[in-house]
């Protein structure tokens, strides 16, 4: 049992004494885990209550003092429990303490597990409960803001949607991939959606290059480690997780009414051409300009039709269920649970299904040999929104009637031509299918022996299995498959393999003030990806839709990929702990890898780092430390490698190529330099990262504050990028390794206690981040490869385009653009050439946040609580193309059709201070903007600095007396709010989306109030 | 038991050990993993098939240059064919087209088809200089005339695109070999490249097979007739008159090239790989080896008028006509010597389309400039096309062109009255007999009716530039003959006609070198540029 708080050693039985006799006690405090004694604890003596004597130990955790049989010994010291022993008849005594809070919080790190009080890189663990305070149905968005560091972003709102994810900044100039994500030490491949947040215990994000290192050649955008959960030693518990919820629309864009926008049309249409289309401010040649329907909506009083609410799914469900068994007693331990989720769209026809289940065991069969494994698997099925769908709802005329007399989506056929000219986006919705669902299967078996005490063998051989199928029909009623086309069907199927075997061996020592961890190994990784594309269009009927793509009547594709790797690895590490204060750690991993040529395949990753506990000194006064609880500085360095380069880099190239001799016989050959043009580089080396993190953590008044702040340097060198080459040479490009850049920035976590009382708690943590990246190389006496990369520049997100400059007024000078009229956009000079040429593109905005974090706030009174979890970002920029589309009517840059309410302010010649550009039925790039379609100018760029409510959430447990009586262990009900408010200037969906820049890929902004119970038997 | 688990305990580090070292050799060997989805050169070259695969890849290489806008060059910019007057407002893209034809300012290093040009050819070089390289290497060939024959198609292929490579833009970059490119590659003076012309071409006369052996899918292979005629044709551009009459007459006498009888089966689509084709470009409707893209440029699709119906797929000039025949080619030169000759030359209907109609039979007054005559020869309405394919092969070098490059050859000797019967060969054919024959004349004056031949036999088949280039007339005869601005308001009474002047000058006899090449080549540099770009 030692897991005792307390150890009381008694060297002598004695009497027990009824008169308070004094004696002299000599004491230790001691670590209760590393039975180190702890210099300058406090320690107070106590009898019947009331402290009668408050002294400090020495440095060498040893006082003395005289007291009374039955007298109080209470001993405190910072980042441990207090701790108090009655004074019975022995005079020697151990007080040990055991440690509290952070310092005694045990974090998994590669290959192993170490407590945060003896890390000496940057790790930032997340834990069960945060990941599962809010619902997600992907993994990643579960992280957002939660690490300093750790930037997340869902690609959409839609249900199902993937999401990026960065570990401190950007990491290189084109082989960005993502982290890496371990799972109970399996590589994933991909998006970590299939994982249910319930089954995690934690996770871990390995920032720097001394904790991700370890992982070679993978780790150069950082190491996501998740830790499943494993069944409790001892204990048997069933838990059963349940939400359900409703997600309500909240309209980002507010569009035009039919009267306003019949208002708009004429206006664009008179003032291009009034001789055509009467004069301005009439409605004289309205059949010139608006169909037989719109017409009839006009002469009905403008009959407004809201197409947005056609396509809405107000009050969509949300749903969630999790069953999870543990047993840990036993010599076999067995956690397994099981989980269906289901996501209504806000869009109609759109939403997320999952059922996943887990499984993971564990066997001792002898005292030296262990066996375990886990499966995950999960199937879902997302549907998703059909391109320009929702867009296409937004803009169209809200004089159209949304159905014909029979109630079916209206499509406007021209009856000369036979063709349709207008297309209904509820036929999109309702009758075309974009369907995609993965399977995935993560598995892992693993084997422990243990044949000395302090040395584990550890063989695990792991496979990712990811499958995945996007399925398209589109019938005749929509645009992609009317006639001619006559449906057009699609099923896109890849797989990704994933099989890693690692085989570790550790050894620890601990002898005196010194203690050795070792850890060495070798592992090797396969790496397989393939999809095949089949596209047809020529379908019958529109029934079997793409279920039975052999019946297209035209074959457009059919076409399969392939792309694997192999990395085989050798890694050591090193701890050296010193009493317990100065700790070293070293790391060194050499790996191989397919992807480069013969000469080059093996790259060697050192890294080196080291903690030193200065609050564990012994020249630290005790006095100091009745305040200071904490203080550790720590700093790393190291290398950190990357191999994703294109595959096919080192080759060149032979595509297939044919041709026809004797006029009609197809020979087939292979042909090089042809589109994909590589010229192989067999010299290709690895992308190496030189990573400098210092950090220090610092905790006060006995935890109540704690902080951490590292501050990073990564220097990337030797790039991988491709160098254009000289046509003459036959090839396009070569991959080179000459590129560097710099990244880097500062992580601040900060949490705080402000009030812990009996009844009341409320905690409260803030993040924050920053980070700046620059190319500082290029090519060989090239510091550009174009405007928006190169050297000083980050290496990606660099807005370059024209320079917005206001509208013309009437009796400007129009010489920059002779075909403009007032209220057209002007743009400026910048050259001052007197032409608009791309010469006058310049850098206007950055979509690299200036800094960002979260807030999380948790209130407890009794057994109520409230937790309210926030993030912002500020001073990034995006092109927001979706807002000058809806806020401009303009037939080239947009569609024609319907604005938004601020759109309605458009310019005129009685409107002209306005930044809404006159409508222009007619426009051309030249009279508009210059960077043509879909490019804008600053107009469309736009703060998206925000500031968001992610979940207010408030919860109840159940007491334990009333728990007892039905039999429960544990009973949590709660009500939640998800992304409640939103604050923001930028005039979208919303900022936090990545790409949220992109026009016509919008899907609704909505919020989601839910219930649910935590139940624990 | 216990004994055993004892034994287990020692030994167990050496079984460990064992079993990790076994697993980690073998994870050694995986990492010479390759994902099989392409090959390389040195697995493509390795036998028979693989070598005869490699060298399709060069043809493809052709025929990419041959089915695009690139086929334009050699065609526009001369006195044969210009584009419409509309063409340049199709956009900046097209712009760049007409400029290669009004050599205005957009006749540039950036212009999309002279860099694109540029780049085929030496794509094509760069797959060359790999069979090249490894044919020789294989050991074990299946049949070594097989072997040899590859060397010199690939050889012949070669030549080619240098050849049109130092006519366009004079002094080039010769890679022979692919190397590491990272420290450039210089200009080669024209005489070198040429000297390589003549070596490769001579290896091609050498080893390529004649075309009576070439038979069943081989057809269509670069012949020996093939390598003897370019060759012939690249001394006849450098005016080394003396072989390049050896060249023909070895051709003409030993391999009995002949034409075919009726001048419209050449261009019917019927008689691919005819017995008057020494090489032709090879199309088919399958895998995009197609020339659709040709009779959209060139508005030649006419295809049967369907009542009721207008502007559709069948409508001559559906999908744009960008290039037409000047007023030279459609009608001066055919009315030569003899206003009434046109009528009686059988090459006239085949290869001006003087009219066109819609679906009404109207003649048509659309976005074509109006009622203006267009090129035939791209016409695929007779051959095996639908409206989105066409199979039609394209010539390279016919015996036709040989005859009068034999009689130019014999002309500049000062052979005149000799010179007269190839040249009348291929007249005879034109009007089925001997009555319009050209008689005895003084040279300057057989060079310019040769010139004008060449035309009438030979328009739009793309040797117009080069021809014009070798005689040192392109200036004079484009001022002449490509007006499209004259022509155009002739027809329409107009005198407002935004089309580009002509700007061609003594400049325009080398095209600029591709701005890319410049800066992306380390040896050469933004001053490496051809004089006046």
């Amino acid at each position: 049992m030692r897991k005792l708080l307390l150890i009381i050693v008694l060297f002598s039985a004695g009497l027990l004494s009824a008169h308070a006799q004094q004696r002299k006690i000599n004491g230790t405090v001691k670590d209760s885990q590393t039975g180190q004694t702890l210099p300058f604890a406090t320690v107070s003596l106590e009898n019947a209550g009331k402290v009668i004597n408050k002294f400090a130990a020495d440095q060498n955790g040893k006082f003395a003092v005289d007291a009374a049989v039955g007298a109080v010994i209470k001993v405190t010291f910072t980042g441990y429990e207090p701790n108090k022993v009655t004074v019975g008849d022995s005079t020697n005594i151990t007080i040990l303490l055991k440690g509290n809070g952070n310092l005694a919080e045990v974090v998994v790190i590669a290959y192993g597990k170490e407590k945060r009080k003896d890390l000496t890189s940057a790790v930032t663990s997340i834990s069960a409960q945060q990941i599962s305070e809010a619902p997600s149905t992907n993994l990643a968005t579960a992280l957002a803001s939660r690490a300093p560091g750790l930037e997340v972003h869902s690609n959409s709102t839609q249900p199902g949607a993937s999401a990026s994810v960065n570990v401190r900044g950007l990491n290189s100039i084109t082989q960005l991939q993502g982290p890496l994500y371990i799972v109970d030490g399996v590589a994933l491949v991909g998006d970590i959606r299939n994982i249910n947040p319930s089954d995690i215990e934690s996770v871990e994000i390995l920032k720097d290059a001394a904790a991700a290192g370890i992982y070679g050649s993978r780790a150069a955008e950082g190491v996501i480690l998740i830790t499943t959960k494993k069944p409790k030693a001892g204990a048997t518990s069933i838990n059963f997780d349940m939400y359900a919820g409703i997600q309500v629309n909240n309209p980002a864009y507010q569009m035009l009414d039919a009267r306003s926008y019949a208002k708009m049309k004429r206006a664009g249409f008179q003032d291009a051409d009034p001789g055509t289309f009467g004069a301005p401010g009439t409605d004289t040649a309205d059949y010139k300009m608006f169909n037989s329907y719109e017409l009839q909506s006009i002469a009905n009083g403008y009959t407004n039709y809201d197409w947005q609410k056609a396509i809405l799914h107000n009050n969509a469900v949300t749903q969630n269920y999790t069953l999870s068994v543990s047993n840990g007693t036993g010599s076999n331990r067995v956690y397994f649970s099981g989980q269906y989720q289901d996501q209504d769209g806000t869009l109609v026809n759109t939403g997320y299904k999952k059922y996943s289940g887990y499984l993971s065991d564990e066997t001792n069969i002898r005292s030296f040999l262990k066996v375990g494994g886990s499966v995950n698997f999960a199937h879902d099925i997302t549907h998703n929104a059909l391109p320009n769908e929702f867009q296409q709802s937004l803009t169209e005329s809200p004089l159209q009637p949304i159905y014909d007399a029979g109630g079916q989506p209206l499509i406007v056929v021209d009856k000369s031509t036979g063709t349709p000219t207008i297309f209904n986006p509820v036929t999109l919705a309702l009758n075309a299918i974009d369907l995609y669902t993965t399977n995935r299967t993560n598995a892992n078996l693993y084997l422990e022996f243990t044949p000395l005490k302090n040395l584990t063998f550890r063989s695990s051989i792991g496979a990712d299995i990811y499958q995945a199928e996007e399925d398209k029909y589109y019938p005749r009623t929509t645009g992609p498959g009317y006639t001619p086309t006559n449906g057009f069907a699609e099923i896109y199927n890849t797989r990704a393999t994933d099989v890693l075997w690692e085989n570790t061996a550790t050894y620890n020592f601990t002898k005196g003030d010194h203690e050795v961890n070792l850890l060495g190994g070798f592992t090797f990784e396969k790496h397989e990806n393939t999809a095949t594309d089949m596209q047809g269009d020529q379908f019958p009927t529109d029934l079997l839709s793409y279920k039975a793509i052999g019946s297209a009547g035209q074959k457009l594709q059919d076409n399969s990929n392939y792309d694997g790797w192999t990395v085989r690895s050798l890694l050591a590490r090193a701890v050296y702990k010193y009493k317990g204060r100065y700790i070293l750690n070293a790391t060194i991993r050499q790996d191989g890898s397919s992807r480069f040529g013969s000469n080059n395949k093996f790259g060697v990753f050192p890294t080196v780092s080291g903690a030193w506990r200065v609050i564990d000194e012994p020249w630290m006064g005790y006095k100091l430390k009745t305040w200071l609880s904490d203080f550790k500085l720590r700093a790393s360095y190291g290398l950190v490698g990357n191999q994703n380069l294109p595959y096919d880099a080192i080759y060149t190239r032979y595509d297939a190529a044919s041709y026809p001799f004797n006029g009609s016989s197809i020979t087939s050959g292979y042909t090089a330099a042809g589109t994909n043009g590589v010229f192989g580089n067999n010299s290709l080396q690895w992308e190496v990262q030189h990573q400098f993190n210092a950090g220090t953590d610092v905790a006060v008044l006995n935890n109540r504050i704690t902080l951490s702040v590292d501050v990073y340097n990564k220097n990337i060198s030797s790039l991988l990028m491709p160098l254009p080459l000289a046509p003459s040479s036959g090839f396009q490009t070569e991959y080179i390794n000459v590129a560097a850049m710099n990244t880097k920035g500062v992580d601040v976590a900060l949490k705080i206690t402000p009030v812990q009382t009996k009844d009341f708690t409320w905690q409260t943590s803030i993040n924050w981040s920053k980070y700046t990246s620059k190319v500082t190389k290029l090519f060989p006496g090239r510091d550009s490869v174009n405007l928006a990369l190169r050297v000083g520049l980050p290496p990606s997100g660099t807005y370059v385009n024209y320079i917005y400059d206001g509208l013309y007024q009437q009796g400007d000078n129009f010489a920059l653009n002779p075909n403009g009229k007032p209220g057209d956009i002007k743009i400026k000079d910048v050259n001052g050439d007197g032409k608009i040429t791309p010469l006058d593109e310049v850098v206007v905005g950055s979509s690299i946040p200036k800094g960002w974090g979260s807030f999380w706030n948790y209130f407890r009174y009794k057994n109520v609580s409230l937790t309210v979890y926030s993030t912002y970002e500020y001073g990034q920029k995006l092109n927001n193309l979706t807002f000058t589309d809806l806020s401009y009517y303009n037939s080239l840059y947009g569609s024609a059709g319907n604005v938004t309410k601020q759109g309605g302010n458009y310019w005129t010649p009685t409107n002209t201070n306005t930044n809404i550009p006159r409508p222009n039925t007619f426009g051309t790039p030249l009279k508009t903007l210059p960077g043509g379609v879909g490019q804008g100018s600053s107009y469309s760029i736009q703060s998206a600095s925000y500031f968001k409510i992610q979940h207010i959430t408030l919860g109840y447990d159940f007491s334990a007396s009333l728990l007892s009586k039905i039999k429960v262990r544990s009973m949590n009900i709660y009500a939640q709010a998800l992304n409640p408010f939103l604050f923001t200037g930028y005039k979208g969906v919303d900022p936090d989306i990545a790409g949220a820049d992109a026009a016509n890929e919008v899907y609704p902004r909505y919020r989601t109030f839910l219930v649910g119970a935590k139940i624990g038997l | 038991m216990k004994s055993i688990t004892q034994y287990l305990k020692k030994l167990w580090p050496v079984g460990l050990a064992i079993l990790l070292l076994q697993g980690f050799s073998s994870c050694r060997k995986e990492l010479n993993y390759t994902p099989e989805v392409f090959v390389s050169a040195p697995s493509l070259y390795k036998d028979e098939p693989g070598a005869i695969a490699g060298v399709t890849g060069i043809y493809q290489q052709l025929q990419n240059l041959k089915k695009s806008d690139y086929q334009l060059i050699g065609v526009i910019g001369t006195d044969e064919a210009r584009c419409t007057y509309q063409a340049q407002g199709y956009g900046s893209y097209w712009a760049g087209v007409v400029g290669m034809d009004v050599y205005d300012i957009t006749f540039n290093s950036q212009n999309s088809d002279i860099s694109g040009f540029w780049t085929d050819c030496y794509q094509g070089i760069a797959n060359a200089n790999a069979a090249i390289l490894y044919i020789p290497q294989i050991k074990n060939f299946g049949e070594p005339a097989v072997q040899s024959r590859l060397m010199g198609e690939s050889r012949f292929m070669r030549a080619l695109f240098y050849f049109y490579l130092v006519q366009l833009y004079g002094d080039v970059p010769m890679p022979l070999e692919n190397t590491s490119f990272a420290n450039g590659l210089p200009r080669i003076p024209q005489a070198q490249v040429y000297a390589q012309i003549q070596s490769d071409l001579k290896f091609a006369v050498a080893n390529c097979w004649p075309k009576s052996k070439l038979g069943g899918n081989d057809v269509g292979r670069a012949s020996q007739e093939a390598a003897k005629a370019l060759l012939g044709k690249v001394y006849l551009t450098l005016h080394d008159y003396a072989n390049a009459k050896t060249t023909f007459e070895d051709l003409i006498n030993n391999n009995h090239i002949t034409l075919l009888q009726n001048y419209a089966d050449l261009f019917d689509g019927k008689h691919e790989n005819n017995a008057e084709s020494l090489f032709e470009v090879q199309f088919s409707t399958d895998n995009n080896n197609d020339t659709q893209g040709l009779q959209n440029l060139y508005g030649s699709y006419a295809g049967p008028p369907i009542s009721g119906e207008t502007f559709d797929q069948h409508t001559p000039g559906y999908g744009g006509t960008v290039v037409m025949a000047t007023a030279f080619y459609s009608d001066t030169v055919f009315s030569k010597p003899y206003t009434w000759a046109s009528q009686y030359d059988a090459r006239y209907k085949v290869s001006i389309n003087h009219d066109r109609y819609d679906g009404n039979g109207n003649t048509m007054s659309w976005w074509v400039d109006p009622g203006l005559p267009t090129v035939r020869k791209y016409d695929i309405s007779n051959s095996d096309i639908d409206v989105y394919h066409s199979g039609k092969n394209l010539y390279y070098l016919r015996s036709a062109d040989v005859f009068l490059m034999y009689a130019e050859t014999l002309n500049e000797l000062g052979q005149t009255n000799e010179a007269l019967a190839p040249l009348n060969k291929v007249r005879e054919r034109a009007f089925g007999n001997g009555s319009v024959d050209f008689g005895p004349t003084d040279q300057a004056s057989l060079r310019e009716i040769i010139m004008d031949e060449r035309t009438r036999e030979l328009g739009a088949e793309g040797w117009r530039w080069f021809d014009l280039k070798r005689t040192g007339t392109l200036v004079q005869r484009l001022k002449r003959y490509n007006d499209p601005k004259r022509d155009f308001m002739k027809k329409n009474n107009s005198t407002d006609d935004p089309h580009p002047a002509q700007n061609v000058s003594d400049k325009n006899y080398l095209y600029p070198i591709p701005l890319s090449e410049l800066q992306n080549n380390a040896a050469l540099g933004l001053k490496a540029q051809n004089p006046g770009y």
